[in-house]
């Protein structure tokens, strides 16, 4: 379990992290979120004992981090960058030596990833590479030496779709296999899929933490979603139903806040009258939606 | 194997990989080869031929059985001097003498020599370029037995009698060298001294340049992030410091067994004896092994404190344009250490001199410079040395500390914040 206790990090006259608590579960894929300047990479860092807290404390396991961090963590940073005169192997067995990780073992590992997610591009010299396949080449580096918590600063970024599949699946895995992973991003998409615990930091502190469906449900908001077969057939539901033109419509699809004039069952059985129901979904807000409120407007004190 | 070992083996991979350094390696050997070997290289310069080889030419001026003798003189040590006299005539008016200087000094002939018979015996006179004044033993040599045997004509002394006087005397000659004497002009040694010196203040400045161009190059490429992420600063700078300085102790210990190998005595006699250079009275020792063994010592006592300080200066600037004014102080440094050294070799014992061995900075420079020109107390080695080797401690740890403060920064870092670690209050963004 990673454990950050009352931790503040000052830049000049910026406090860039300020009272930071967090506790991340051992196994779980950790969403760290926020508006930029909100202090997740200097939390990172820290986590990773490159940056020494001003206060507090970083545990991991029970033990501060300066004792583990370089052995039992991998860290993919944000800002990219590899030895461009380097082959992938050499470089990745670079790492991974670094780390105390070499022999058969290494090679075995090393091999099984590349065919994964480098193919061909594997025999290249670094400075050959495209900038997602460098992005491949890191995330390797942070990974071969088997970390037991794995940092991940916007790992996607910088990636076409089909990597960014390829990168969720690896995180998966990774997960699979006993690893926790903290990861940033900015794509709410992303982290709603792969996470199972949320934390929001704005101004270097957390203001929401939790299980992805507690982080989701803390609105106390329902949405309804709903598609139908065509957009005649949603014009025709708007009109049987006035208090659904308040909600945010896209062709044929609709969504809309429950409040006390939208009765979801009612609807549902007027549009079954309409036409085909392609799709009906009563939930929470999209962790987008929750997070452009929270920063947006203002985070409620949690 | 620890992380600074992974690092020092990189670096060192990385400097010794590419063809500037082996192209380093050969020109610096080949530099010091030529060091050793300036006596030789230079003693064309000085000996009685033109320089090209040919021999030099003298024009005679004398009564034709003169010049005959005087040839007949010659003959025996032409082979030896490489001399060609010429005759051109009994005598030389007065324009035939405007005439034979012009051409001394248009280097078309070395000198010419006139031989004219008086009522006192032979008139002899000599003109020689200035460059070729060595030639004036030897013409005197030839001249001498031409006149003494026109004088025992005069005097009606028999020839044989003459002939009998004028044999070569007999000497074995040995030759011995003093103990303490300096077998190697005093001048060629100083020339190779400073260019020695020369050479380890480039050596400590070029490899303290690439420690600092390597940290500054993965700031800007952001491979210090991933660095730092996987391996305690203090451990990437001390294996950047012994990777790197290990190729250029590498190197300098090529160009010292170079050095010492072509300073030989045996390998010295048998190249000049290939060469044909036997008589040329060369004296290996022009880089005595203490001298090789102090310049590797220097070097990597220098190096190492140089590219310590190098590190920390450079980890406070967060492109390559800047760097070179990052570097301005520990420079000037050098070259402050570089200029006591010289004033130490004019004067090793002076009080600037000894100062100089003591402080850290410049005890690279002026305790090699005193060991060249001379003894140096072993109290003050000893204490210049181990000075030396607590700066180094000292730089580690302040390099350390600014190496991990400074590396992520993408801003420029003050001096004053380098060396107080306080952080200016002015806004920047922390993530």
């Amino acid at each position: 379990m990673l454990e950050i206790r009352g931790v503040r990090k000052g830049f000049g006259r910026v406090q860039a992290v300020n009272g930071l608590d967090l506790t991340v579960e051992e196994g779980a894929i950790f969403g760290l979120i926020g508006p930029n300047g909100s202090g997740k990479t200097t939390t990172m860092r820290m986590i990773l004992h490159i940056l020494e807290p001003d206060e507090g404390a970083i545990t991991w396991q029970g033990r501060p981090v300066r004792e583990v961090a370089t052995r039992e963590f991998g860290y993919l940073p944000e800002e990219r960058g590899l030895y461009p005169r380097m082959t992938v192997r050499e470089e990745l067995r670079f790492f991974a030596a670094l780390r105390g990780v070499t022999g058969p073992q290494l090679e075995h590992e090393m091999e099984l990833w590349l065919q994964r997610l480098m193919g061909a591009e594997a025999e290249k010299m670094v400075e050959a590479l495209s900038k997602g396949n460098r992005v491949k080449v890191q995330f390797l580096a942070a990974v071969l030496h088997r970390p037991r918590l794995l940092v991940l600063d916007e790992p996607f970024s910088g990636l076409d779709p089909v990597n960014v599949q390829r990168f969720k699946e690896a995180v998966l895995d990774l997960r699979a296999r006993g690893t926790t992973i903290l990861f940033s991003s900015h794509r709410m998409d992303h982290v709603e899929e792969l996470c199972t615990h949320l934390g929001l930091i704005k101004e270097g502190r957390l203001v929401l933490a939790g299980s992805r469906d507690q982080v989701l449900a803390a609105s106390g908001r329902r949405v309804l979603r709903l598609t139908l077969a065509g957009p005649q057939e949603m014009e025709a539901l708007i009109q049987r139903v006035p208090a659904l033109g308040a909600g945010k419509r896209a062709g044929r699809s609709l969504e809309v806040a429950v409040t006390g004039g939208i009765d979801p069952q009612a609807i549902l059985r007027q549009a079954l009258e309409v036409g085909q129901v392609e799709r009906f979904e009563v939930g929470p807000p999209s962790l987008e939606e929750l997070y452009v409120e929270l920063v947006g407007e203002g985070v409620p004190a949690p | 194997m620890s992380p600074w070992q992974v690092i020092a083996r990189r670096e060192f991979r990385a400097v010794t990989g590419g063809w500037p350094y082996r192209v380093v390696t050969v020109v610096g050997a080949l530099l010091l080869t030529a060091l050793a070997w300036t006596p030789v290289l230079i003693a064309p310069l000085t000996g009685p031929s033109v320089g090209d080889g040919s021999p030099a030419r003298i024009l005679v001026a004398a009564p034709w059985e003169l010049f005959q003798a005087l040839e007949g003189q010659a003959a025996p040590r032409a082979s030896g001097a490489a001399l060609q006299l010429e005759w051109i005539g009994a005598e030389l008016d007065r324009a035939g003498q405007t005439t034979a200087d012009a051409r001394v000094q248009d280097a078309e002939i070395d000198g010419w020599l006139e031989l004219v018979p008086g009522p006192e015996g032979l008139q002899a006179s000599l003109t020689l370029a200035t460059t070729q004044r060595a030639l004036e033993p030897l013409l005197r040599q030839l001249v001498a037995p031409v006149v003494w045997t026109g004088r025992a004509r005069a005097l009606g002394v028999a020839p044989e009698v003459v002939a009998a006087l004028q044999q070569p005397v007999p000497l074995e000659v040995r030759l011995l060298p003093r103990v303490g004497a300096d077998p190697v002009p005093r001048a060629v040694r100083e020339a190779v001294s400073t260019l020695l010196l020369v050479g380890l203040v480039m050596a400590i400045t070029l490899y303290g340049n690439a420690i600092s161009m390597g940290i500054i190059q993965e700031k800007e490429s952001r491979v210090a992030e991933l660095l730092v992420g996987a391996v305690p600063p203090t451990q990437i700078l001390v294996g950047k410091v012994v990777g790197i300085g290990g190729a250029g102790l590498l190197q300098v210990l090529v160009w010292m067994l170079v050095g010492f190998l072509v300073s030989g005595p045996r390998l010295v006699a048998a190249i000049g004896r290939w060469l044909g250079l036997e008589e040329l009275a060369f004296s290996p020792g022009i880089l005595p092994a203490p001298i090789l063994a102090a310049f590797t010592l220097f070097f990597l006592l220098g190096y190492t404190l140089y590219a310590l300080v190098y590190a920390a200066f450079a980890s406070t600037v967060a492109r390559a344009e800047e760097v070179n004014q990052a570097l301005t102080l520990p420079f000037f440094l050098i070259l402050l250490g570089f200029a006591i050294a010289l004033g130490a070799w004019v004067a090793p014992a002076s009080s600037l001199a000894v100062a100089g061995s003591l402080i850290p900075c410049f005890t690279p420079f002026v305790l090699f410079a005193r060991l060249v020109t001379g003894s140096v107390p072993l109290g003050q080695l000893a204490a210049g040395v181990g000075l030396t080797l607590v700066a180094i401690i000292l730089a580690a740890r302040f390099a350390g500390h600014a190496y991990r403060r400074n590396v992520l920064r993408d801003r420029r870092v003050s001096l004053r914040e380098l060396f107080t670690g306080r952080e200016p209050g002015r806004r920047q963004n922390p993530d």
